[in-house]
């Protein structure tokens, strides 16, 4: 190859990389016009996916048939149970209801939107959804599922939107013990598990335990359920305790979220389970 | 120009592309997948024309970087040293040996992790490396390799199916 030749391709394999350090908006524009050109494609390609992986799932789930029937079983006995307990908790909320109208400020107005697009390694846990600017939806806006937290809006096209997930490496998320009330920082790693980290030496929290959005910060609403501690441990600092959370939401089978949108007052949130 | 086997390379370059674009989440095992591109770019460099490799390397990193939320660029650039990389070596090893392949695969892989990590690490800082990075480009790694050493052969074999090897480049 040619020295001039050479260098030529040299500046064009540099150019988009020096591009998108000086011209911040141009990477986003160009991402933005591709999702929206290809969504079609991206909502295909999507649905034939979770069809060829679900193939899988199945041919697992018969072979486990028998043992899940007695779980079920078993489930179906304690369910029953708690039927009984959850009436005599709903009788209590409606009491409760009379006393403090104040509470009653509606329902927060959530969009509900479908995923079409996923990142396409580990660096970037991030999804893109088919709704955007035009139905409300805006940075920084958190997104659920009936589950639990799911990330937050990290920017929005006019009829799409992208998600960082909890598991992205970057996502930090303000929470606390709903048993213990131990505050910490969840992290996410890459991975399907939260590390919990800058929890007191003195917290109380354990296996078990459901960690839940502490509200500081100010993007995610307080009380929203983000999943279960699974392992508690004392920090290589030796100065704080971390745990690891497994979430609520399963990541790899999300189709459909809920985007919070913003209100005036309070953010309140209640755990439907 | 053997103008058949020239439409069956573009035919597999179309539906690779869009595989790994499109449906590349079908491959995947706990968050492990295989890098269709760097596999891509390995069979150019040993079976097509390995002078041109950079190049196919340069458009298979600006389709990553448009098609995910990573930084911009970074993609295209380490694509780029990869591919340069692999053209030259594809000189010096015996390119029709899918031990080889695999091999190499395995390792540029991990050459294009950690070229891209040191990107990052310019462009963002240490906040954009995570915590366990060194377990999932080994995995990665590993899984790309075992679907290259039996993914070039297949190639191979397809484009040249009854046709002659003459060089297409020449």
């Amino acid at each position: 190859m040619r020295p001039k030749a050479f260098l030529v391709i040299i500046i064009i394999a540099v150019m988009p990389l020096v591009l998108s350090s000086v011209a911040t908006p141009f990477p986003e524009t160009v991402r933005t016009f591709s999702y929206q050109t290809l969504k079609p494609v991206f909502q295909t390609s999507d649905f034939v996916s979770d069809n060829f992986k679900g193939l899988f799932t199945k041919a697992k789930d018969f072979l486990s048939v028998h043992k899940q029937n007695q779980e079920l079983k078993n489930q179906i006995r304690d369910l029953k149970m708690e039927v009984a307990e959850l009436k005599e908790e709903n009788k209590k909320i409606e009491r409760l209801a009379q006393i403090l109208p104040f509470l009653d400020q509606g329902p927060r107005s959530m969009v509900y939107s479908q995923i079409i697009f996923r990142g396409m390694s580990f660096w970037d846990q991030t999804v893109i959804i088919d709704k955007g600017s035009k139905q409300g939806i805006q940075k920084d806006m958190p997104v659920i599922t009936h589950m639990g937290l799911v990330g937050k809006v990290t920017g929005s096209a006019p009829s799409t939107a992208s998600v960082i997930l909890l598991t992205d490496h970057s996502s930090r998320v303000g929470a606390l013990g709903q048993e213990s009330r131990d505050i910490g920082l969840l992290c996410g790693e890459g991975v399907k598990l939260l590390r919990m980290i800058y929890l007191d030496l003195s917290s109380t929290i354990k296996i078990g335990d459901t960690i839940v959005t502490s509200g500081m910060g100010g993007v995610f609403p307080k009380g929203i359920p983000v999943g279960k501690v699974e392992t508690v441990a004392k920090d290589k600092d030796g100065l704080h305790l971390y745990a690891l959370v497994r979430p609520f939401v399963d990541f790899s089978k999300l189709e459909e979220v809920l985007c919070l949108l913003k209100q005036r007052g309070e953010l309140r949130y209640s755990q439907s389970s | 120009m053997p103008s058949q086997t020239a439409r069956r390379i573009a035919i597999l370059s179309v539906i690779l592309i869009f595989f790994e674009v499109f449906l590349g989440r079908v491959l995947e095992f706990y968050s492990v997948r295989p890098d269709l591109f760097l596999i891509y770019i390995v069979f150019w460099a040993f079976v097509i024309d390995r002078r041109s490799a950079p190049q196919i390397a340069i458009v298979l990193g600006l389709l990553r970087d448009v098609f995910s939320t990573g930084f911009f660029g970074a993609e295209t650039l380490s694509y780029f040293i990869v591919g340069l990389l692999v053209s030259m070596l594809s000189l010096k090893v015996e390119r029709a040996n899918f031990l080889i392949h695999g091999i190499t695969c395995f390792l540029f892989s991990l050459a294009h992790f950690w070229i891209y990590a040191v990107l990052i690490l310019v462009m963002n800082g240490s906040s954009g490396i995570p915590g366990n990075f060194w377990w999932i480009t080994l995995f990665d790694s590993l899984y790309t390799a075992l679907m290259a050493a039996w993914m070039i052969g297949f190639f191979e074999r397809l484009i040249y199916f009854r046709t002659s090897r003459s060089n297409l480049f020449a």
